[in-house]
């Protein structure tokens, strides 16, 4: 399978980076030197060469005008310098010259010549010795000319050879390499399915063979370890509806533990047997220690289920206080602690998950009325202004026993009640501030401690007044012409409404359609989220169910592009997913404001419930 | 003191609230099951309903709807009593048209307070 991608091919862009182009280099420069320590000593062999060439040249005209004069002593004057011009021209030298006795002859052009001097005795008489020049060209002159021609011409040969270097450079390496680069961003980028061209019989063909053998592991792992996660998930799940039912089944018997034994209390004390009193109010006591120990049991599985859903509600904070206080006095009361509140007035009113925000009051409260004794207990509620937002602030201070500072880092840890003694005498589970911290957290605020043993703690909550203003408000929503029909629509009546599941796995969205058909909902189905998005041309869903994994355009793309369209921003959205979410991107869903059904056993109870709870919560807008 | 008709399907805190009901000197009415619950205070007239959400045939919600719907109990106060302290349940349970709402397990004082102050005349 060879599946090419190709990074881009501009290497002009950042040339110096190429690989041919450094290696071009490289060997360029070591020819370059080697060349001119060549073409020196050839410069230098040749100048010597042709000095020997002048000197011998000199010698034979020598040799050749002694014969001359020799022979033409008696002869004519003219006739001697006629063939000694058929000499020079014959010789190569520029000009020759003689002197003999008086006489002095030139034949050739002398102007500008260097000379080689010749003293020959002769035989003809004494004082009739012949002197001889023998002129020739200016040796560095030549020299000069040759190197000119030597260096243009080893310039040229050095040109093409580059460029021939550069181009079989990037043929024979940087090919090959360049798809194995672009293969391995493909991989890093997820996907896995790039294979190389083996057909090479080079390294590169080697590596190519090993990196496709090591991405056939790769995958193999991977299917191994989504089966393995998949297990495992179905385990959590299992895991979680246990417990969940595991409550339920537990609460029903306790109820009634709690629920008789209260009354036999009162009994006890109309029948006049109260010595029974006490004992009966044990029973009751420990039951509803009991129940509070299911419920942050319940609470922290459901957190690390990931099941923890904000259900944001506009409510009035002087409510949700007043309401609080009244629960928690019959505590406070217990260890005969003063409960200040101090309200602004009016304390205006919140968006937020209100049963949670009620629940962290009532935990740090009754820590406070747990481990303070004859003190006060003082609720602070104030608003401020944080870079532009509304917040909340809670505090909630006592004079307690405090915390030790080497105890305050694991405070908000599951199971740290300061020590087990401290278990034994205030009861609890050490669960309550683990919970709150997560609440808070999940609620888009914080919750900080600050104590002092001996002398009381003050627990902090700083929370978004807006748990709206964490979703990303539609950008368009208000270009949205008013006569325009939006998706999502409530259905008309008669009619349950119109769902789009994307989904390419054909049986999971069999699945998912035949439930919501089951609810009388229409149906419309898209393989990828570019289906999608060309269906919603025509079609208007009041709701849609996506898979996060799609080919063409993934889940993620597509609800970006869903809630970046105005006729689909408001769209209620469900994602479907086999998938592990990691937290980032479930805090994205949560933003998009999509509902996350996991795939798997209980599917279709879960889209069912979901449902329900849509189709509520537009009557109950409405 | 007060005919008070109780909704319940769980066999003991049905026992547990009729008799603490009972013992405050109300006369206690019990049905097991939504439809029988409606059909009761149809004829029995009670003052008051207690109204457990999670009950077979016709649940607690349905139950209210169709009693708030019905001229013969329409006035009759109902308080609903549910397990699940999920704000929607509340919310729907008052969109169903309940007078007032307690989670269980019953904090009897609370509830009786509750009860209390809805059958006070207005």
């Amino acid at each position: 399978m060879v599946n090419e991608v190709i990074v881009s091919d501009d290497w002009t862009r950042n040339w110096q980076a190429s690989i041919a182009v450094k290696i071009t280099a490289l060997v360029m420069w070591v020819i370059i030197v080697a060349v001119f320590i060549v073409a020196t000593w050839l410069l230098r062999d040749m100048e010597s060469r042709l000095q020997a060439d002048f000197e011998a040249g000199a010698d034979r005209i020598a040799y050749q005008v002694a014969s001359l004069v020799e022979a033409g002593a008696a002869g004519e004057t003219a006739d001697l310098t006629a063939r000694m011009a058929e000499l020079q021209q014959g010789s190569g030298f520029s000009a020759i010259g003689l002197s003999l006795g008086q006489q002095d002859f030139l034949v050739g052009d002398a102007d500008g010549q260097d000379v080689i001097e010749r003293h020959l005795p002769t035989a003809l008489a004494p004082g009739q010795d012949i002197d001889l020049e023998v002129f020739h060209p200016n040796l560095d002159e030549l020299v000069a000319q040759r190197r000119n021609q030597l260096v243009i011409g080893i310039f040229a040969t050095l040109l093409v050879f580059g460029l021939f270097l550069t181009w079989s450079i990037r043929t024979i390496v940087h090919r090959p390499l360049q798809q194995l680069v672009s293969a391995t961003r493909a991989v890093s980028e997820g996907r896995r399915e790039v294979r190389l061209d083996i057909s090479r019989e080079d390294e590169f063909g080697y590596l190519s063979r090993f990196f496709n053998q090591m991405l056939d592991r790769l995958m193999a792992q991977q299917r191994e370890l989504e089966q393995a996660a998949e297990e495992a998930r179905s385990v959590s799940r299992a895991k979680s509806a246990f417990l969940a039912n595991m409550s339920h089944e537990l609460r029903t018997p306790l109820n009634a533990i709690i629920g008789y034994s209260e009354m036999l209390e009162e009994e006890a004390g109309d029948i006049g047997a109260r010595e029974l009193t006490p004992d009966l109010h044990k029973i009751n006591s420990a039951g509803r220690h009991l129940l509070s120990l299911i419920n942050d049991v319940l609470d922290l599985s459901k957190i690390e289920a990931g099941k923890i859903e904000i259900n944001p509600v506009m409510f009035q904070l002087r409510d949700l206080v007043s309401d609080v206080v009244d629960n928690i006095q019959p505590m406070m009361l217990r260890n005969n602690n003063h409960l200040q509140v101090e309200v602004p007035d009016p304390p205006g009113r919140m968006f937020s998950d209100e049963t949670k925000l009620r629940q962290v009051l009532m935990n740090l409260l009754s820590n406070a009325a747990k481990f303070t004794e004859d003190g006060k207990v003082r609720l602070q509620l104030s608003r401020r202004r944080e870079r532009g937002e509304d917040w909340v602030q809670f505090v909630v201070e006592d004079t307690g026993i405090g915390i030790a500072p080497e105890k305050l880092g694991r405070l908000f840890q599951e199971f740290s009640q300061v020590d087990s003694s401290s278990t034994r005498k205030y009861g609890g589970t050490g669960l309550g501030l683990a919970i709150s911290r997560r609440f808070c957290e999940k609620l888009g605020g914080r919750i900080e401690v600050d104590s002092e043993p001996g002398s009381g703690s003050r627990f902090t909550i700083h929370l978004p007044a807006d748990f709206g203003q964490l979703l990303p408000e539609p950008a368009s929503r208000t270009t949205v012409p008013a006569t325009r029909d939006r998706v999502g629509d409530t259905a008309g009546p008669g009619n349950a409404g119109k769902a789009l599941i994307v989904d390419d796995n054909a049986s999971s969205r069999d699945l998912i359609s035949r439930t919501l058909q089951a609810e009388g909902i229409e149906v419309i189905e898209a393989r990828d989220g570019r289906e999608a998005i060309a269906l919603l041309e025509s079609q208007r869903p009041h709701l849609i169910c996506t898979d996060l994994i799609l080919p063409n355009m993934n889940g993620f793309d597509f609800i970006k592009w869903l809630r970046a369209n105005p006729l689909t921003t408001e769209l209620p959205l469900v994602v479907v997913s086999a998938m592990d979410i990691n937290p980032a991107d479930r805090r994205e869903l949560e933003l998009q404001r999509a509902r996350i059904v996991p795939k798997g056993v209980n599917l279709r109870q879960q889209l069912v419930s979901l449902l329900q709870e849509l189709v509520n919560g537009e009557t109950a807008a409405g | 003191m007060a005919r008070l008709l109780l909704v319940e399907d769980n066999e003991m805190n049905r026992d547990m609230l009729s008799r603490r009901l009972t013992r405050r000197g109300h006369e206690v009415l019990t049905a097991v099951s939504g439809h029988t619950g409606v059909a009761l205070a149809g004829t029995e007239q009670p003052e008051l309903i207690l109204m457990d959400l999670s009950l077979p045939d016709l649940d607690g919600w349905e139950a209210t709807r169709v009693l708030k719907g019905e001229d013969r109990t329409a006035h009759i106060p109902i308080v609903v009593l549910t397990a699940h302290a999920m704000a929607e349940d509340r919310e729907r349970a008052f969109a169903a048209g309940c007078d007032d709402y307690d989670t269980k397990p019953v904090d009897f004082a609370r509830l009786m307070e509750k009860i209390e102050r809805l059958l006070q005349p207005a």
